[in-house]
């Protein structure tokens, strides 16, 4: 009984872990991206959900300075680089 | 007469019907109605570069975000809440890759079995490929995730190729290591049961972690087991479950539950102490 109990508190607070940090990364997460031909004063605030869509077809990269940027202006790239 | 629990019950009838489970899972992953959901993780290991997907595979985004240094939220998230109440359930029901390789076993071979600690290979693979060579060597590594994976091979390459041809596009062949990598996983489904998913799966390897914990769980009820040893010829993946029901590599289809004595069934940390009435 007392290990069932302690499974159904273990269940409960993963689930709620899990689930704030989902409703956190769709609603409230957002990364600095800057544009691919922008100087760096220019930065977009992407959504977590948007940032997912773009690196599925390597729509942003990491560069050497630790920032993000946006490899495409305008309409996104089909195909995945791998 | 022992009266049965309604869930062990309900999953020793749901059993049977897994191929056509697996089926109706596919149809959601393969985004009949054109959704293209590609914002979202799914649960399962199904490859985003696919035409048909609607979800995003939850392993591409952990890859694709450790290498722009930022911490994915929604996958981490989603998996944790599916592991939680599922554990390795999704491998066995409704991974589309999953569902691939039991198909190929059915094909009449004889079937390998492998040592016990193959299973962890798969945590050497989510750690290396997943997660380290990603954060620090970056996307162009050969050994990404992405570049390796047989199910973005046989479920984007060949597609994306096969597309690029039908349309007289020039044709981007996909690397030779993902198409390697891809002949031989299809040849070792001929010769082991699920092999990528005992084998290398590093989302297998997440959702084993949760086995113990998860909502629902295989249990053993050691009064009626007889030590007949039944289940390890039903269970095709080389686990013992009569030693230990909820094993990582477990990918719970279930079909242990179908020993004669009855001593394996499926229990949920929902369920009351299991009743048993005399009628």
């Amino acid at each position: 009984m007392r290990i069932r109990k302690g499974k159904i508190v273990l269940f409960c607070l993963l689930s709620l872990c899990g689930a704030a940090l989902f409703i956190y990364g769709v609603c409230l997460h957002s990364t600095n991206v800057l544009p691919q031909q922008a100087d760096d004063s220019t930065i977009l605030a992407k959504s977590e959900p948007a940032l997912i869509k773009d690196v599925t077809v390597g729509g942003v990269t990491r560069e050497q300075s630790g920032r993000i940027r946006q490899t495409y202006t305008g309409k996104a790239p089909e195909a995945c680089p791998t | 007469m022992a009266k049965k629990a309604k869930l062990s019950d309900f999953a020793s009838r749901l059993v049977r019907w897994r191929m056509w489970v697996q089926s109706a899972f596919l149809l959601v992953w393969l985004d009949p109605l054109g959704l293209r959901l590609h914002g979202m993780c799914g649960p399962v290991f199904h490859c985003y570069s696919c035409p048909l997907a609607t979800f995003a595979c939850p392993i591409g985004v952990l890859a694709n975000f450790s290498t722009l240094h930022v911490f994915p939220f929604i996958a981490v998230g989603m998996l944790i809440v599916v592991a939680a109440v599922f554990g390795s359930f999704v491998c066995g029901w409704a991974c589309p890759f999953g569902f691939l390789q039991d198909l190929v076993a059915k094909v009449p071979t004889r079937k390998f079995s492998l040592p016990k600690w193959t299973g962890n290979l798969r945590y050497v693979v989510l750690v290396v490929t997943v997660l380290a060579i990603p954060y620090f060597f970056g996307e162009e590594h050969p050994l990404f995730i992405c570049r390796i994976c047989p199910a973005g091979a046989l479920e984007a390459a060949l597609p994306n190729v096969a597309g690029q041809a039908i349309a007289g596009k020039s044709i981007v062949w996909p690397g030779a290591l993902k198409m390697t990598i891809l002949i031989l996983i299809v040849a070792a489904m001929f010769l082991k049961c699920r092999p990528w998913c005992t084998l290398l799966c590093p989302l297998g390897a997440i959702f084993g972690l949760f086995n113990r914990i998860s909502a629902f769980f295989l249990r053993l009820d050691p009064e009626k087991c007889t030590n007949c040893e039944q289940c390890h010829q039903l269970c095709e993946y080389g686990i013992e479950p009569e030693k230990n029901p909820n094993d990582s590599r477990c990918i719970r289809c279930l079909e242990c539950t179908r020993c004669g004595p009855e001593a394996l069934t499926l229990g949920s940390i929902f369920e009351q102490q299991q009743e048993t009435t005399d009628s």
